[in-house]
């Protein structure tokens, strides 16, 4: 898996491409964890490059969303690839992903 | 569309690096057998369920262990075949994770048996010869 992060302001994003298993949501997680130290106050996931994910990786997420939520703040899932969007619906997970005006 | 393909038969017996060839075995014969991404995608991630539990919570930590996986295409389906020599345990005996509930109350434990039921079209479990036997199967047409 690859994982690059970028800080704008209260916006951080957390950029996760190719394959989300346990070893890829642990960093996942990690990354998630380091952006909230650092006072994200909104979190996007882009799942737009994951070719795969299972539930390691959506226990990371939600455990991630609940953190944001206890701080005031939000993350969302944005653009999920085809894999990622099948396994967010499988698993009614739908409320995270940020839906495009 | 799925063509005939000779079954593959994949080993985990505790080795560094088997996981991975697991994967690129998997994906190999998905690509030989032009198995749809779809579907590929679903089963590569029951599979990757399935085995997580198994090597989690099949075996008492660093005991020996031999894991085999069979991939076979026939009949309009990918088979998938699982046979362990671990505890004696049918996973199909546990229940279902609410996932209608809202992201505040939904569980976090669980969601790996319910994507492998609700990811693959037939599962089914027996014991047979001291091992654990589990199949799942999916249709290559939608």
């Amino acid at each position: 898996m690859n994982l690059q992060r970028l800080a704008r302001g209260d916006l951080h994003e957390v950029v996760a491409s190719g394959r989300i298993d346990g070893e890829g949501a642990n960093q996942l997680e990690g990354a998630l964890g380091e952006a909230m130290t650092e006072g994200a106050k909104q979190i996007h996931v882009i799942l737009s490059g994951a070719t795969f994910i299972s539930s390691p990786g959506l226990r990371a997420l939600l455990q991630g969303w609940r953190n944001m939520q206890t701080r005031g703040g939000s993350l969302y899932v944005v653009d999920p690839s085809l894999e990622a969007s099948m396994l967010l619906n499988t698993s009614g997970f739908q409320g995270m992903v940020l839906q495009k005006a | 569309m799925g063509t005939t393909l000779p079954p593959v038969q994949l080993r985990l017996r505790g080795q560094p690096g088997e996981r991975a060839e697991v994967v690129q075995g998997f994906e190999a014969f998905c690509r030989e057998g032009n198995v749809p991404r779809v579907v590929a995608n679903a089963a590569d991630v029951a599979l990757e369920e399935h085995l997580t539990n198994v090597l989690g919570y099949g075996y008492e930590p660093g005991a020996a262990h031999e894991v085999v996986v069979e991939l076979r295409i026939d009949g309009g389906c990918l088979h998938m075949e699982v046979r362990d020599d671990g505890k004696s345990f049918n996973p199909l005996t546990l229940p279902d994770p609410d996932i209608s509930l809202p992201l505040e109350e939904k569980p976090i434990g669980g969601l790996g048996l319910h994507l492998i039921r609700h990811l693959m079209d037939e599962v089914s479990y027996a014991r047979v010869d001291e091992r654990n036997v589990f199949r799942m199967k999916k249709r290559l047409a939608a």
